[in-house]
């Protein structure tokens, strides 16, 4: 008997001290970036930074990308190291480094810090202050407003949070130019606008685990019916703020025209959630094709608009 | 507690991986320094 309980202390010593610094990996550092979150946050920086007027050297342009890149890892970080009680609680998250004990806490935070820091000091160093600072703002917008504030208290959580993911094409912009004007604004208000019906079509097919964490997503407190209508409105707002930069001289018709033609699909799928009725996971086929088309509609909206700004100049 | 020879074999291999990772990130922050310098001097 008092072998068996040793037997388990030892055990369970054993888990405490794989959390540690010692003994964790390089790749739950890693995993503490959001490594697929920060694909889209370096894509559309890059498409903002190459749309902008001016010039940045290829060296200086690949470095500010880069502390983009880290900054959003960073925001990941603090986030993860926030919620490891409610990512344990949540199948699709129960793995990540903290939850599953593979990481510490104290590490987590510590690697988030030194990330943040060097990120916004590194942009500050390379490119200009304007820049820095939008990446100080976004990185505090997601931890802190986002993260602490909003996620776990309001179903308007992803819609004021968005904001965080909209920042990164703002930051491009202003690493080449020093300023922020109507482009980025616009490219901003197009990731906010794409956020909620993005999200809204996950939480839909995945609200037992947003149940099981007691997070206040819309799906949980409105229902399937109001996230549907309101997936339906966001998606209209999505076609008109997406069309806006040509419609305003802002772009050429090359963008005009993709733009029209991708807001189009991506309204048609939003009509096909509007009119679905479907209660279980299983059976939200047209939740499940509006939130893959999400995904591919962002890279080929800010592809086109790259290719369009390749193509108006001289 | 005590390790088993094989943990501790484990632990070991894992710490060798981290630090050289550490080293090589650390080395490329360095490169990053200097080519930030030089792009600003050049501009």
């Amino acid at each position: 008997m008092m072998g068996t309980i040793s037997q388990l202390e030892d055990s369970a010593t054993r888990t405490a001290l794989s959390g540690s610094l010692s003994t964790s990996e390089w790749r739950d550092f890693w995993a503490l970036l959001k490594p697929r979150v920060m694909t889209l946050v370096v894509f559309t920086a890059a498409c903002g930074l190459i749309v902008a007027p001016g010039t940045l050297s290829p060296f200086l342009s690949f470095v500010a990308i880069l502390c983009i890149g880290v900054g959003a890892g960073a925001s990941g970080a603090f986030n993860q190291w926030l919620e490891a009680d409610t990512d344990a609680l949540m199948k699709r998250t129960a793995s990540r480094p903290l939850p599953a004990g593979r990481l510490a806490r104290e590490d987590a935070l510590v690697f988030a810090i030194m990330l943040s820091g060097a990120s916004v000091l590194t942009l500050w160093l390379a490119t200009n202050w304007v820049a820095a600072a939008i990446l100080a703002f976004a990185i505090f917008f997601y931890a802190v407003v986002y993260t602490i504030w909003l996620k776990p208290n309001t179903p308007q959580n992803i819609v004021i949070g968005g904001a965080a993911g909209a920042f990164p094409p703002v930051i491009g912009w202003a690493a080449v130019t020093g300023d922020v004007t109507a482009l980025p604004l616009l490219l901003f208000a197009i990731i906010f606008a794409w956020t909620p019906p993005h999200f809204w079509a996950l939480a839909m097919f995945i609200r037992k685990d947003y149940a099981n964490a007691q997070m206040p997503m819309l799906p949980l407190t409105h229902g399937l019916a109001e996230t549907r209508k309101q997936i339906l409105i966001y998606s209209i707002v999505l076609l008109a703020v997406s069309v806006a930069p040509f419609a305003l001289g802002l772009t050429g018709a090359l963008y005009g025209l993709f733009a029209a033609l991708l807001g189009v699909v991506f309204l048609a799928l939003a009509i096909g959630v509007a009119r679905a009725t479907a209660e279980e996971p299983a059976d939200m086929l047209a939740e499940k094709r509006l939130f893959k088309f999400s995904i591919l509609y962002l890279f080929l909206l800010f592809g086109v608009l790259v290719a369009d700004a390749a193509w108006m100049r001289p | 507690m005590s390790w088993t020879p094989q943990e501790e074999a484990a632990f070991v291999a894992r710490r060798r991986k981290r630090n050289l990772v550490i080293g090589i990130v650390l080395a490329a922050f360095a490169m990053l320094f200097y080519g930030i310098t030089v792009s600003r001097i050049a501009g």
